[in-house]
């Protein structure tokens, strides 16, 4: 009798962490993160929550400075959307111009910039060598 | 006895090579540099996890149909190495994710998928602990290990179903390797197959052993 008590415990405790898993993971957004055109059609909607947006970070848009920890930068999607994205924190060291970013944050509808909590940089699918 | 010992020593000499192929043969990559190495590991690991998940769900089935004990045991054995390369994914990512997305975590599908993965397949090794009957134990298992496998699938589909920041190297549609880390990747793969084939020997072995020794002392 004990034992089946144990055993439904630790069904409840697994079944709550893959429920807990699936919630934090998927539902919260149906997506991991949306693409600049959609946050800049309806921003409100997803600002509430936060969000995450991915984008490649346009060339000569960056403004960076280490010591006071601010970055400055626009990031464009496919169709050539672009926001401006403004960042407080320590920088990655691997962002710099050409890459993909996806940032965190909530967008700021009055001065028309994401305000980023995070950076995460993406790193390249396609894998190659320095040199050939 | 003997086919584990030449099994253990192939593999040994399997993970040297391995070993050579994933810190010198293999180029290093252009924007990852030195740590992209570790993608020999993560990746083989994840196929080792994946293939031993497989083997528990064949051998569930089997147990099911043929209510032979020697499969529950194999069974047994695959889920316990293949939660133990599936930890090692989990541990190998962060280090990778850190130096390359610049966060240890993120709630991304693959990443979440895998760590349900791992929880159904520790959920399936507490439940084998908790049922002392042999026959309902490995009933009760069967049914998990066919369950819990349909996570598999999802983990590795993930990064093609939905967005996400986990990169596609090597699936379709991916962005592809240099010919000489296909190489490299490739004889990691295999010397993981090898080490999960002595591991799965030894623990099958023990575990039917066990299984002896219970019956002898019920």
């Amino acid at each position: 009798m004990k034992k089946s008590w144990k055993l439904l415990l630790a069904g409840l405790v697994f079944i709550g962490a893959i429920g807990y898993l699936m919630n934090s993971g998927f539902s919260e957004e149906s997506v991991y993160y949306l693409e600049v055109s959609e946050v800049l059609e309806n921003p409100a909607k997803f600002n509430e929550k936060g969000m995450r947006v991915s984008g490649d970070v346009v060339t000569g848009t960056i403004t960076k400075d280490f010591k006071k920890q601010y970055l400055e930068f626009d990031i464009a999607d496919a169709d050539g959307k672009a926001m401006k994205v403004i960042y407080n924190g320590i920088i990655p060291d691997t962002f710099k111009e050409d890459i993909q970013v996806i940032v965190e944050g909530r967008y700021d509808q009055e001065a028309k910039y994401f305000k980023a909590a995070s950076v995460l940089t993406k790193c390249p699918s396609k894998y190659e060598t320095e040199v050939e | 006895m003997k086919i584990q010992k030449i099994l253990d020593i192939f593999a040994v000499l399997m993970v040297c090579v391995a070993l050579y192929f994933a810190f010198i043969f293999a180029p290093s990559e252009k924007v990852m540099g030195a740590i992209q190495r570790i993608f020999y590991f993560h990746v083989s690991s994840a196929w080792i996890a994946f293939f031993a998940f497989f083997v528990t769900f064949v051998f569930s089935i089997l147990f099911l149909i043929k209510q032979n004990y020697l499969f529950d045991d194999i069974a047994e054995s695959s889920a316990e190495i293949g939660i133990l390369f599936c930890t090692i994914v989990l541990i190998t990512g962060p280090i990778w994710a850190k130096p390359a997305w610049g966060v240890w975590w993120t709630w991304d599908p693959r990443l979440t998928t895998t760590t349900i993965l791992w929880f159904i397949y520790a959920g399936y090794l507490m439940l084998r602990k908790f049922i002392d009957e042999p026959d309902k134990r490995a009933r009760f298992a069967s049914a998990v290990g066919i369950i819990g496998f349909i996570d598999v699938p999802i983990v590795f589909f993930s990064i093609r179903w939905w967005r996400t920041i986990h990169p596609n190297v090597v699936q379709e549609g991916g962005g592809g390797l240099h010919p000489d880390m296909t190489k490299a990747l490739l004889i990691s793969v295999f010397a993981f197959t090898v080490l999960y084939a002595a591991l799965l020997l030894k623990r099958t072995h023990i575990a039917s052993l066990t299984r002896k020794i219970d019956s002898l002392e019920g």
